[in-house]
C-alpha cells in the first residue's frame, strides 16, 4: 500500500504565474501563498492528476535535471508536508 | 408616512414572511428595513432569502450594495469555518471517539438552506464527558491553544458552565468550544448529553457527526429559550429554528410527532413550545394547530401571557431612532430570567455582582 | 443642493433635527445629527463642496452627540454613535471633527465589503488612476493632496475603493487629514489651499484637515479605472526615484495592504491579480513635491500609449 496525494474536490486553486514565481489563492483555506518555481511544478503536477510520492518524485526528476536525487526527495518530502497542512493535498491510502 | 418601532417590527416580520412583498417598498423603507434587520445581524440572510425565493423582486441598487457588502462577511465567515472544520476533521480522525458538531457547524456541514446568508460565529462541538481531556489534549498538540482567561473566569468556565475555556488554533481565527453537555452544569434542566450522543448521525467522509434533526431543532430551542438573554441580536435564532422546522417538515412528513415525542424525553417540552409559537406566531411556521393546543410544555394562562407579551418586545429590533424603555424593561426581565434559569440563587447573586465589579476594574483603578 | 448653497443657520437646523443632514460623500450617504455648532461651522467648511441628498437611501446614521448622566459635567466631551451603537470611547469636544472622519472611517472598512478596500490614496489624470498604497507617514495622504492641488482629480488619500465587481475605483474624496510639518507644507505648497483649524494632540500628533477639491467632490460618481501602482516613501531631501516592482512582490504588498483582502475571499484575489496585471508598478522615494508631480504628469502621459 502506497499514500496517494491529491487536490482536496472541494478546494478550488487559482493560480497566477508570473515567471520564477507564482501567487496561488485557495478556496479552501482561503488563503493566498506565494510559490517557487519547484513548488509551482508540484502543485501543477496534482493540478493534473493525483500522485504517489515515487511517482511524483519520477516526473520531477525529468523536470528538473537534477543530479542529486536524495537531496530532491528531502526537499519534496519537506514541501508536501507544507501543502498538506496548507490543505492543498490530502493523502488516501490505496492498494495498487 | 413614516414608522416608529411597532411599524417597524412589522415590516422587519413581513420581510422574512413574505418577501415578495417587498417589491411594493419604498426606498425610505428599505432604508429602515435594512437598519433593522442589521441590528439582528440578518441583512446578508434577508439578501439571500429574496435571492432564492423571490428574484422576481428588483432591488434597487444601493439596497443590493448592502446586501453584497453583508454577504462577503458571511461567505469569509462561512469558509473560515469550512476550513477549521476539514482541520479538525483531520487532527480528530486518528482519535477514537464520537464528535459531534453543534449549531452553525452542522448546518454547513449538511448543507442546510439555513446555512447560507447566516453570519456563523465559531464551532461548537459535543463529547462525552469521559472523552474531554483526551480531545482536549489531542488538539493542544496539534496546534491549538487554550485562551487567556484569569482563575476565576476558568474555575468558572470549568467548574459550572457546561463546557472547558474555548480553543484556538495558533494560525487561525475560529474558537472551538468543546462542550460535555449542552446546558449549563447549574441549569434547571440537566439533559443527559448520552441520549444526543447516542442517536447523533454519521456523515459521509467526515469524522465528526451531527445531531438528528429533532436533537437540533431541540438543542436550539433550549438554547434560545433557556440559555439566551434573548435581546434583539438573539432574533436570528428565532430565524434558524423557523428555517430548521420548515425544512426537516419537508423532509419526513412524521417531524411533528417524533419532534414532540423526543421533547418529552429530554424534558425539553417548555422550550419547544415557545419555540413552536413564536415561530408560528411571529414568522409564519406552518406547525400544526392541534400540536400547538396539546403542546406539554404549555404555560399556565398568566406566564404565558405575560412571555406573549415580553419576547416578541425583547427578541425584535427597536427603530434605532426610537429606542423604547418598555424594550429596554422588558430586555432586563427576560436578562434576570436566563440567569435565574441558568444558576441557583445562591450561586446567581456572587456571580453576578463578580461581573459587574470587573466590569468595574478598569474604571477603579 | 451644495452644503455651501444654505445657510448656517438652516444647516444647524437640519443637523439638530430629528432627520437629520443627510450628505452625499462619494458612493454613500451619511445623515449626521447633530447639535454641536462648532464642529458642524468646521464640517460645513471642509464639506462645502458635496451634495446634500433628498430622496436617497442613507447607508451610515451617525450621531455627534455629548454624554449623558454625570460625565457630562466633568469635562465636555463627545460621543460618535452609529444607529445607536458606540463603538469608541468619548473624544473632548473640540475634537469632534477628527473624531466623526474616523468614526466614518470605520464604518466604512466594516462594511462596505462590496469594494476590496486599499488603504491607499488615489488620484487620476486623462482617465488613468494612480494607487499609492502605504501605511501612515509614508506621505501618501500629502501626496495626493498635492496632486489635488495641481490639476489632479482626487480619489480619495485613504481608500482605495476597488469595485468587486468590476475593478474599477470609486471616488470618496473626503476632507484630507493632513498631519504635523503636512500641515505647513501644503501650506507652502498652495497658499490658496484651505485649511481647517488645527486640532493639537490628538493621537497622531496635530491635525488639520484640507478642504476637498470641488471638481473632484462633484465627479465623485465617475468612477477610474486603475493605471499605475506606486509605493511612496517620504525620505527628507532624497532624490526623486522610481523603481520597477516584480509583480509578485507587488502583488503581495497590495494585498497585505487591503483592509478586507482576506474578507474578500476569492474577489480579493482577483481584483489584485487584475490590478497588478493591467497596472506598472513602483516604489517611488521622494522629498521634493513638484519634482515628483512633474515626473508622474510626464508618466502618465506616456503610459498605456505605447499599447496603442
Amino acid at each position: 500500500m502506497e499514500r496517494v496525494w491529491s487536490i482536496p474536490e472541494n478546494a478550488n486553486i487559482v493560480i497566477e504565474n508570473w515567471g520564477e514565481n507564482a501567487i496561488i489563492y485557495s478556496s479552501l483555506s482561503g488563503e493566498t501563498h506565494l510559490l517557487n518555481e519547484l513548488a509551482y511544478e508540484v502543485l501543477m503536477l496534482f493540478q493534473a492528476g493525483s500522485e504517489t510520492f515515487t511517482t511524483l518524485i519520477d516526473k520531477l526528476y525529468t523536470i528538473f535535471e537534477v543530479e542529486d536525487k536524495a537531496d530532491l526527495e528531502l526537499q519534496i518530502q519537506k514541501l508536501m508536508t507544507d501543502f498538506e497542512n496548507l490543505g492543498l493535498i490530502e493523502s488516501t491510502e490505496c492498494e495498487n | 408616512m413614516t414608522y416608529r418601532s411597532q411599524g417597524a417590527r412589522q415590516l422587519l416580520l413581513n420581510a422574512f414572511k413574505n418577501p415578495k412583498s417587498l417589491q411594493q417598498l419604498e426606498l425610505h423603507e428599505w432604508e429602515l428595513l435594512i437598519r433593522c434587520t442589521r441590528s439582528s445581524k440578518l441583512v446578508a440572510a434577508l439578501g439571500k432569502k429574496i435571492e432564492f425565493n423571490c428574484p422576481e423582486v428588483v432591488l434597487p441598487e444601493k439596497v443590493m450594495a448592502h446586501f453584497q457588502g453583508a454577504q462577503q462577511l458571511v461567505e469569509y465567515r462561512k469558509q473560515l469555518l469550512i476550513w477549521e472544520l476539514n482541520r479538525l476533521n483531520k487532527a480528530l480522525a486518528a482519535l477514537d471517539v464520537d464528535i459531534v458538531v453543534l449549531k452553525g457547524g452542522a448546518y454547513i456541514l449538511l448543507d442546510l438552506p439555513l446555512s447560507v446568508g447566516r453570519l456563523l460565529a465559531d464551532i461548537d462541538i459535543l463529547v462525552d464527558k469521559k472523552e474531554i481531556e483526551r480531545v482536549e489534549k489531542h488538539l493542544l498538540a496539534q496546534g491549538w491553544q487554550s485562551a487567556k482567561l484569569d482563575e476565576y473566569d476558568q474555575h468558572y468556565y470549568r467548574t459550572w458552565m457546561h463546557e472547558i475555556p474555548p480553543l484556538r488554533h495558533q494560525y487561525r481565527f475560529i474558537e472551538v468550544d468543546i462542550h460535555h453537555t449542552i446546558l449549563p452544569l447549574t441549569s434547571r434542566l440537566h439533559p443527559d448529553p448520552e441520549r444526543l450522543l447516542n442517536d447523533a448521525i454519521s456523515l459521509d467522509k467526515m469524522a465528526c457527526k451531527v445531531l438528528s434533526p429533532c436533537d437540533m431543532v431541540l438543542h436550539s430551542s433550549v438554547h434560545l429559550f433557556y440559555d439566551a438573554e434573548l435581546k434583539a441580536d438573539d432574533f436570528r435564532d428565532l430565524v434558524d429554528l423557523h428555517e430548521l422546522l420548515s425544512f426537516f417538515c419537508q423532509q419526513s412528513a412524521d417531524f411533528w410527532t417524533k419532534l414532540e415525542a423526543r421533547s418529552e424525553e429530554l424534558s425539553f417540552q417548555r422550550p419547544l413550545y415557545y419555540t413552536l409559537y413564536f415561530s408560528w406566531q411571529l414568522l409564519g411556521t406552518p406547525v400544526p394547530n392541534e400540536l400547538l393546543i396539546r403542546c406539554k410544555g404549555r404555560p399556565l394562562y398568566l406566564p404565558r401571557k405575560l412571555m406573549e407579551y415580553l419576547i416578541p418586545l425583547a427578541l425584535l429590533p427597536e427603530h434605532p431612532d426610537y429606542p423604547e424603555k418598555k424594550v429596554a424593561f422588558a430586555r432586563w426581565l427576560l436578562y434576570i430570567r436566563s440567569h435565574y434559569l441558568r444558576m441557583p440563587l445562591h450561586l446567581l447573586l456572587p456571580h453576578l455582582f463578580k461581573k459587574a465589579r470587573k466590569r468595574l476594574e478598569p474604571v477603579v483603578t | 443642493m451644495k452644503i455651501k448653497d444654505i445657510s448656517f443657520n438652516l444647516l444647524a437646523r437640519k443637523a439638530g433635527g430629528s432627520r437629520g443632514l443627510c450628505v452625499s460623500i462619494g458612493a454613500f450617504v451619511v445623515r449626521l445629527r447633530t447639535q454641536e455648532k462648532a464642529f458642524l461651522r468646521t464640517f460645513s467648511l471642509l464639506y462645502q463642496d458635496f451634495q446634500i441628498s433628498t430622496d436617497e437611501l442613507v447607508d451610515f446614521h451617525i450621531d455627534m452627540r455629548r454624554p449623558s448622566g454625570y460625565r457630562r459635567w466633568l469635562k465636555a466631551q463627545v460621543i460618535f454613535s452609529i444607529d445607536g451603537h458606540t463603538p469608541f470611547e468619548p473624544f473632548p469636544l473640540d475634537h469632534a471633527m477628527p473624531l466623526f472622519e474616523w468614526g466614518l472611517n470605520w464604518c466604512i472598512a466594516r462594511r462596505a465589503h462590496q469594494y476590496l478596500i486599499l488603504h491607499a490614496g488615489v488620484v487620476e489624470k486623462q482617465g488613468k488612476a494612480i494607487i499609492f498604497p502605504a501605511l501612515p507617514g509614508s506621505g501618501k495622504s500629502t501626496l495626493s493632496a498635492a496632486l489635488g492641488l495641481r490639476g489632479w482629480r482626487f480619489l480619495s488619500d485613504e481608500f482605495g475603493m476597488v469595485r468587486g465587481s468590476d475593478g474599477l475605483l470609486q471616488p470618496i474624496p473626503r476632507p484630507v487629514p493632513l498631519k504635523n510639518e503636512s500641515i505647513q507644507v501644503i501650506q507652502d505648497f498652495s497658499p490658496s489651499a484651505v485649511i481647517g483649524p488645527l486640532f493639537p494632540k490628538t493621537r497622531k500628533g496635530t491635525v488639520a484637515h484640507l478642504q476637498s477639491p470641488r471638481i473632484s467632490v462633484e465627479q465623485s460618481r465617475q468612477l477610474a479605472k486603475p493605471a499605475m501602482i506606486i509605493f511612496p516613501l517620504y525620505q527628507s531631501g532624497a532624490e526623486t526615484t522610481f523603481k520597477s516592482l516584480a509583480k509578485h512582490y507587488a502583488f503581495l504588498k497590495l494585498s497585505s495592504n487591503a483592509f478586507n483582502y482576506e474578507v474578500m475571499g476569492l474577489t480579493g484575489f482577483e481584483r489584485v491579480r487584475d490590478i497588478i496585471n493591467s497596472c506598472a508598478c513602483y516604489n517611488l522615494i521622494y522629498s521634493d513635491l513638484d519634482d515628483v508631480i512633474k515626473q508622474l504628469d510626464a508618466m502618465i502621459t506616456q503610459e498605456g500609449s505605447d499599447d496603442l
